[in-house]
């Protein structure tokens, strides 16, 4: 290869596991008690990145953009099935709210940035849709389970403001506006204290890839900054769909708090 | 007889918290009226279903069975925020706002979509708020937060009658108070009640309240309703 990217084969990463068994060794002399798990760790990360290698092999050989998307939808279900999982008490009808929220937010921006920003017909190909939809998916996905966690817990202490809200004529979207901002608030600073730190500390993953193959520096910041936009966008949208349609779950038609789901 | 609520075989069963599980009948089979203009106390032991009972009559939770009628009309046939606005509602354990306590007088006027009030005009309404002195003057500009219990109670009535409802809903409003500020305070909403000619139900479990106040009571016990026109009730534990 002319990329500069050095080629690593199993043994190279054998040799990287060391450093692991050093840290098994510390927990296991110190008595920290974190050997099984950080073994755990380990045996799992090999096993999905290496099934995950493998698979984008064929994946990337895809010619059919209906069966990329049909990747990206399947990523979005186990996406919102995860969140679900996380939720302490999830509402009913919880998995339709979460794939169409995280799916709006996480297609519209792929399609944004890899149509209209990148504008390349390349972008339209695995190689790409498939990492940058997965990170905008799995961004969303954090993004939506911090909103939907948050937004339960305000609505469940700030239940009887909200009723006092509802008895003066507020409708339930009213009602619910401080829970609401809160939940948003909480989903998207993680986003905005990483756009504001982003470069000063360490080189944001993409740019790290882009570099070490021998791209121009510049070039992969400017990826850098696409995938930051994009991953904002997603979010945003997301997180205000998702905290919009659960309202719906939370509030009878008649505006009245359903605190049986609380 | 004048009537402004009617129940009519009234239950009501509290949803289950989890899948597949069973309601809670909270209450039982109700069926009593309410006259208009009148001062109605709601007694009964402690969780005898009167804040429930009470939630049914501004649709902050509807009865599984049976129906509730104003002026003769169901009352889920009127728009649900405008019936709301028609009745105050004071809590059982008294809520404030962030801000201060003209902040939280304010709220009322600014929370609905449908009916929008001019400074000018939310101004007047919480001067009369503050002419009936509930609270004393200094308390107006501090923070809600910092009100005693008995204060942020009063609060919450101010609040409840902002919008001029004909009609009031009491949880309690003296149960943080000691008896003689309780007695001020009942003294004070007997006194709107009959001025404004307001709809007054209110929820006590104190006999002497009842006694005081009450022009007609319901009792309650265990879900099951009883009214008796005399305030002198047969019910020993009313
Ligand atoms: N959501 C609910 N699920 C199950 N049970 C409930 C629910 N809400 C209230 N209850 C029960 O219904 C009964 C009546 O409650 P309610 O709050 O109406 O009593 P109360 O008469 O106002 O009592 P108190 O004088 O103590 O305020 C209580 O036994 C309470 O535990
Ligand atoms: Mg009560």
């Amino acid at each position: 290869m002319d990329d500069g990217l050095i080629n690593v084969e199993w043994l190279n990463v054998i040799i990287a596991l060391g450093l692991v068994a050093v840290a098994i060794g510390l927990s296991y002399f110190q008595g920290f008690g974190i050997e099984k798990d950080l073994i755990v760790g380990v045996i799992r990360s090999v096993l999905q990145l290496a099934i995950l290698g493998w698979l984008l092999v064929y994946v990337f050989n895809i010619q059919s953009i209906w069966l990329t998307v049909l990747i990206l939808v399947a990523m979005g279900l186990i996406a919102s099935f995860t969140a679900k999982g996380r939720m302490k008490r999830p509402y009913p009808g919880a998995i339709p709210v979460l794939w169409i929220s995280i799916t709006a937010g996480s297609f519209f921006s792929l399609a944004y940035i890899t149509i209209l920003s990148f504008s390349d017909p390349v972008a339209l190909t695995p190689r790409y849709l498939i990492p940058l939809g997965g990170m905008a998916i799995g961004n969303v996905l954090n993004g939506i389970t911090l909103a939907s966690e948050r937004f339960h817990r305000e609505l469940k202490s700030q239940k009887d403001m909200i009723e006092v809200l509802l008895s003066l004529g507020a409708d339930a979207y009213r009602a619910a506006a401080e829970p609401m901002r809160h939940a948003f608030t909480a989903a998207l600073i993680p986003t905005i204290n990483a756009l504001m730190v982003i470069g000063l500390i360490q080189i944001p993953g993409v740019m790290v890839g882009l570099v070490m193959s021998n791209q121009d520096p510049q070039v992969a910041a400017r990826y850098q900054l696409m995938i930051m936009f994009m991953l904002v966008g997603a979010k945003v949208i997301s997180v205000t769909l998702g905290l919009r349609l659960s309202l719906k779950k939370y509030f009878t038609p008649e505006h009245q708090l359903r605190s049986e789901l609380l | 007889m004048d009537v402004l609520f009617e129940f009519r075989s009234v239950s009501f069963s509290a949803p289950s918290r989890d899948k597949g599980g069973n309601s809670t009948r909270i209450i039982e089979d109700a069926s009593f009226q309410i006259e208009r203009g009148k001062f109605t106390v709601i007694s009964g032991p402690s969780g005898a279903g009167k804040s429930t009972l009470l939630r049914l009559f501004n649709r902050l939770a509807d009865p599984t069975s049976g129906d509730i009628l104003l002026d003769g009309k169901n009352i889920c046939e009127y728009p649900v925020m405008d019936l709301r606005r028609r009745m105050g509602w004071v809590p059982q354990v008294p809520v404030r706002f962030n801000g201060t306590v003209e902040d939280n007088l304010r709220l009322p006027f600014t929370i609905s979509k449908a009916h929008k009030y001019s400074g000018a005009e939310i101004k007047s309404a919480i001067d009369e708020l503050k002419g009936l002195k509930l609270l004393n003057d200094e308390l107006y500009t501090r923070k809600a937060d910092d009100l005693s219990v008995g204060e942020a109670q009063r609060l919450n009535l101010l609040r409840s009658i902002a919008l001029k409802p004909g009609i009031l809903l009491l949880d309690e409003p003296t149960s943080a108070l000691d008896p003689e500020t309780s007695d001020v305070l009942l003294t004070q909403i007997d006194r709107i009640q009959k001025e404004r000619e307001l709809t007054t139900i209110m929820v006590s479990h104190r006999p002497d309240e009842v006694k005081r106040v009450g022009e007609q009571v319901i009792r309650i016990k265990n879900g099951i309703v009883r009214t008796d026109g005399e305030i002198a009730g047969d019910l020993p534990n009313g």
